[in-house]
């Protein structure tokens, strides 16, 4: 072996251990570093005894473990946004000072001061001040959701630019890697800081990545749409949502073609932001306003049931909810639709089968209309409920559809929808419908004076104090918009009913409009089209007699002779029973679904449930991202102590080889003084 | 496996963190007592609760219902009570003046204070609340139910409204009586009202008193007015129908569903007819006159105790002998009537309250149960909240115990 040749090796192994040493310096710098992947240098012998060399500098990492990290990085992140969103829901509906539950408390409490003593100015007064609170509540609480609503559409917007800052530099690096490949430059680095991108992105939107010659990772959304390709990448784009434009929505430039792929977002801040808005929050509203309209419009109707101190018949508390506007506001068209619409309303029929959901009716083709209830996914056919052959026929299962397929009406869950369009419907044209989801947004008073509730009731019926049985008489109003009173405010006609000596004994109900004359009164009492007389009516004690909007109902046991008469409860203003009606809606069955309170409560618990089922998600997410964290981590992550250990071990060959090159020396110059 | 140095430092500060938010709601819980902060604390308790808290609001407006029920009851009460002295009172006096010994102007001073104490009454039944609402009138509270009319007599303007209040979850106590029910109780003599195309034209053809009558009313004395009662007991209103063969009118009577209590009779003008003491005349009709009926209702006239002290004070002054007695006997009776009424009404009155009473017990049982139920589902258990707030606090004690001494362990520092 020659000295040289000693020189030779040693100077490799310096450079070798050198190298070793560096890359300890290099694992040790980047202990901290996010994303960075532990190094080691790949030493190799030289053949033929001619020394150590560097081979390769490797990253240590398992691209399985990579990938596993990605996908658990947006799914934790899509609950702890879902999370958070939940739990300012949840916060909001647990403070008294917004509970729609304590609100509704207070306003029953004024409604019994005023049915305790209905002519009580002040008890009028506070009744209408209470209402008013109440209708500040709902409004509020529905104003902090869109609120929500609105925080969810920014950060969609913040998000979507996040994205495409992400995306670009992705496609940058895999641009770089490309071209350092081929240099055969170091990409360590690159890859380590493309994969800490990519991560970064999964905090944001959930993505399918896929390798593509050997060093290019190409990213999909959704059902394969691409975000990256290579060197290129896609921009992601916050767009008004379609036809509901307060909803922001994401589209995706595919060759200068936007395409809505928001319902295929998943993971990621992202995919929290808009499953928790598609879950939860517009269900929440939808629910919300929904006890708004149950309770407007029931309490509506009962006052309007009613007379007020003027002796006249009372007016709405509440705003209407069947306002022409309101029923226009219901309506939403996408505007793809070939067939525009001209005129879209959704009436609000049946309290007690209105269901807080949206909708979407799709046109398809050949007079086949569906219609989705999206709170639960259940598809009514429309043209397979009963066909009318008049728009005003339409009632509760039944729907007109003219022949030209342009005028639609029909009337399902309580609700009747009439679509208008200029021209045929053609196939894929869709509508939304969202009946209750402004419903507390929209609440409004509408009295003023506390003179104008209608506590009394606008009948009377008296007892005749020569009657010598036991029956009693009371009566209800059962449609104010039929019953009829003169402009002198007389009941139009004033009836009485007389029982006489029949076995089983009968009644004769007479029209008083002749005092002195009384006549048999017709009337179509069981509702069949034509009217009857009600003369010698078989009485049984407890039933009710149908007259023109309201009912009478005779219990206990009348005598022959005797007679109840009824007329206009003029200035009754002592009178409390339509308030009594009012203060028992408090406890009525308004929905199928139960009480107001009820409804409410059933909302706090779906939200709640909703709230701890997110957290439950949102810990058992953290702990399967933690656990491959930690695999990643334990395999990709950086030890001091091993590093210090490999210090002393690479420091200690970098000396012998220094030593190596000594001896060299001392054997060149052993050499030259022998000479 | 291998540890990396920055996961021995966030797992560190991770467990750390866990603990922290956990003690930070055991020491909500602990300052606020409650368990349930949020309703995802446990939602279907979030829902009951909903349900609870409306109940016990609902409790609270049953006992303010209750006191204002009873105030207006008791009120009532107290008139009730002084009526009925005054009722006695009237009694007395009646049995007074029936003594012989007494002279006119003996009895024109009973008459005086009959008087004012009729119009001490009719203060009484126009009783007013505080806010003003006459207590008698039924539903309409803002009219004056006694009315004087000219002739002294006291008309009823109210009607026999009622006003429910709620004073348990399914109780409604009527919280006032009508004067119509409370006063108007005394029958008088029976009074006849017909109805029918001829009565609205202005030309009855029955006549009550009959044409060529002395009496003055259809009925010439009181037995006569029981025994028609006796006899047409059930009946209800009776028609009367007239009608023309072609030669004589005739006369039939049905009953108020149609069967024939008096056939097919012929009659001519001005002829006093007598029906079980009825008496009325009937009007012929021509031959081909179309058939005409008249439908009577005869009932005793009700009366109020007013008008019965102010016929009173009338006998006094006009009457005397026979008439006087007479006067005075159907005088105390219609008293009796009135003061039983009033005994019927006071004891009505007594039920109520002691409905109330028990529903007042009743209710606050519900309601401490209702606060039970509430307290389990909300209120949190100190002992053991504070106790699982010692178990975390010991915790984070030994996680950060070990932080220190993992941190301080480094290979470095045993390289020279």
């Amino acid at each position: 072996m020659s000295g040289y040749n000693l020189l030779n090796l040693g100077t490799q192994a310096l450079q070798a251990n050198s190298s070793a040493l560096g890359t300890v310096g290099q694992n040790i710098s980047n202990v901290n570093t996010e994303g960075y992947s532990r190094q080691v240098v790949n030493l190799t012998t030289v053949q033929y005894r001619s020394g150590v060399q560097v081979e390769s500098i490797d990253r240590i990492t398992d691209r399985f473990l990579t990938e596993q990290l990605w996908s658990d990085v947006s799914t934790y992140n899509q609950s702890l946004t879902y999370s958070a969103f939940s739990s300012r829901l949840d916060d909001l509906l647990a403070t008294d000072s917004t509970s729609i539950s304590s609100g509704l408390d207070t306003y029953f409490s004024a409604l019994q001061n005023v049915v305790d003593d209905p002519t009580s100015t002040p008890n009028r007064e506070l009744f209408i001040a209470e209402a008013d609170a109440l209708v500040q509540r709902f409004n509020n609480l529905d104003a902090s959701l869109q609120t929500q609503n609105e925080a969810i559409n920014d950060s969609v917007e913040d998000l979507a630019d996040q994205v495409n800052a992400l995306t670009t530099n992705i496609a940058d690096l895999n641009y770089k890697i490309k071209v350092g490949t081929a240099a055969n430059r170091p990409i360590n680095e690159l890859q380590d800081q493309r994969e800490e991108l990519i991560n970064q992105l999964s905090e944001v939107i959930g993505v399918d990545a896929v390798e593509q010659d050997g060093n290019q990772i190409s990213l999909f959304v959704g059902n394969g749409q691409p975000l990256v390709v290579g060197g290129s990448a896609n921009n992601l784009l916050a767009v008004p949502g379609d036809p509901d434009a307060s909803q922001t929505n994401l589209a995706l430039t595919i060759s200068n073609n936007e395409v809505d792929i928001t319902d295929q977002i998943s993971g990621g801040q992202l995919g929290g932001a808009l499953k928790y808005r598609e879950e939860a929050l517009n269900s929440a509203r939808d629910e919300l306003g929904r006890v708004a309209i149950l309770f407007t419009e029931s309490m509506n109707e009962v006052h309007q049931s009613g007379i007020d101190l003027n002796n006249d018949l009372g007016g709405l508390i509440f705003r209407d909810v069947n306002s022409a506007q309101l029923q226009r506001s219901r309506v939403l068209a996408d505007s793809d639709n070939r067939a525009q619409l001209e005129d879209g309303l959704v009436e609000i029929e049946d309290l007690s089968q209105i269901q807080a959901s949206e909708y979407t009716v799709l046109y398809e083709g050949d007079n086949r209309i569906t219609l989705t209830r999206e709170s639960d996914g259940k598809i009514i056919r429309i043209n397979a409920l009963d066909q009318v052959s008049d728009p005003y026929d339409v009632e509760q299962g039944s729907y007109y559809l003219n022949a030209n397929s342009s005028e639609l009406t029909f009337a399902v869950d309580g609700m009747k929808v009439t679509l208008n369009t200029d021209r045929r419907m053609s196939i894929g044209d869709e509508f939304v419908l969202q009946p209750v989801r402004t419903g507390a947004e929209d609440m409004g008073l509408e009295i003023q004076d506390g003179d104008q509730l209608a506590l009394a009731s606008p009948i009377r019926v008296i007892t005749d104090t020569e009657n010598t049985g036991s029956g009693v008489a009371a009566v209800s109003v059962t449609d104010f918009r039929t019953l009829s009173f003169d402009t002198s405010g007389e009941l139009a006609p004033p009836l009485s009913i007389v029982f006489n000596n029949a076995d089983p004994m009968q009644y004769t109900v007479y029209d008083m409009t002749d005092s002195l004359n009384p006549q048999p009164y017709s009337y179509d009492s069981d509702g069949d089209g034509t009217p009857e007389l009600l003369e010698d009516v078989t009485y049984s004690a407890g039933d009710s007699i149908q007259l023109k909007g309201y009912e009478t109902t005779i219990t206990g046991q009348p005598k022959a002779g005797d007679r109840f008469s009824i007329s206009f409860n003029e200035d009754g203003i002592s009178d409390n029973r339509n308030a009594l009606l009012m203060s028992d809606l408090q406890e009525a069955d308004v929905s199928n679904k139960g009480a107001y309170q009820d409804l409410y409560g059933s909302l706090l618990e779906r939200v709640g449930t909703r709230t701890s089922t997110a957290q439950i998600n949102l810990d058992a997410n953290k702990a399967v991202l933690t656990s491959t964290s930690d695999a990643k981590a334990s395999i990709s992550g950086v030890n001091l102590d091993e590093e210090a250990a490999k210090l002393v071990q690479f420091q200690q060959a970098y000396q012998a080889s220094a030593q190596l090159i000594s001896t060299s020396q001392t054997l060149f110059d052993t050499l030259l003084n022998s000479l | 496996m291998r540890i990396s140095t920055q996961q021995q430092y966030l797992k560190s500060v991770d467990n750390m963190q866990r603990t922290q938010t956990n003690m930070a709601e055991l020491q909500e819980q602990v300052s606020t007592g409650k368990r349930l902060q949020t309703p995802s604390d446990d939602p279907v308790a979030a829902a009951q609760v909903v349900k609870l808290e409306r109940e016990l609001a609902q409790y609270a407006k049953f006992e303010d219902n209750i006191d204002v029920t009873e105030r207006r009851l008791q009120l009532e009460e107290t008139i009730l009570d002084s009526m009925y002295t005054a009722t006695t009172r009237f009694k007395e006096l009646g049995i007074y003046a029936g003594n012989s010994t007494l002279s006119a102007a003996d009895r024109g001073t009973i008459a005086t204070e009959v008087e004012e104490l009729t119009e001490y009454m009719a203060s009484l039944m126009n009783t007013q609340d505080s806010l003003g609402e006459y207590i008698f009138a039924g539903s309409k509270g803002g009219t004056e139910p006694y009315e004087q009319l000219g002739d002294g007599s006291y008309q009823y303007n109210g009607d026999d409204g009622q006003r429910q209040i709620q004073v348990g979850s399914n109780l409604y106590i009527p919280s006032n009586d009508s004067g119509s029910y409370l006063f108007e109780a005394v029958e008088g003599r029976l009074q006849v009202d017909m109805t029918g195309e001829s009565v609205a034209a202005g030309s009855p053809f029955v006549t009550v008193p009959p044409l060529d009558s002395a009496y003055t009313t259809a009925f010439p004395s009181i037995a006569l007015e029981s025994s028609f009662l006796e006899a047409t007991k059930g009946l209800g209103d009776l028609t009367i129908t007239i009608t023309n063969d072609g030669t004589n009118s005739l006369y039939n009577i049905t009953d108020s569903s149609g069967n024939e209590i008096v056939s097919n009779t012929v009659f001519v003008d001005d002829e006093t007819i007598d029906y079980e003491g009825l008496r009325f005349g009937l009007t012929a009709l021509s031959p081909g006159d179309p058939d005409t009926s008249i439908t009577l209702d005869i009932a005793p006239e009700q009366m109020n105790i007013l008008d019965v002290a102010q016929n009173f004070s009338y006998a006094l002054r006009n009457a005397d002998g026979e008439d006087l007695n007479e006067a005075l006997a159907t005088t105390l009776d219609q008293f009796q009537q009135a003061a039983d009424r009033n005994l019927e009404a006071t004891a009505a009155l007594g039920t109520r309250l002691s409905s109330i009473e028990k529903i007042t017990d009743s209710n606050a049982d519900f309601k401490l149960f209702t606060e039970t139920a509430l307290s389990n589902l909300v209120d949190a258990d100190l002992a053991e909240v504070i106790s699982q707030y010692a178990l975390e606090e010991s915790t984070l004690e030994a996680s950060q115990a070990l932080f220190g001494r993992i941190t301080s362990l480094s290979l470095f520092d045993y390289i020279n």
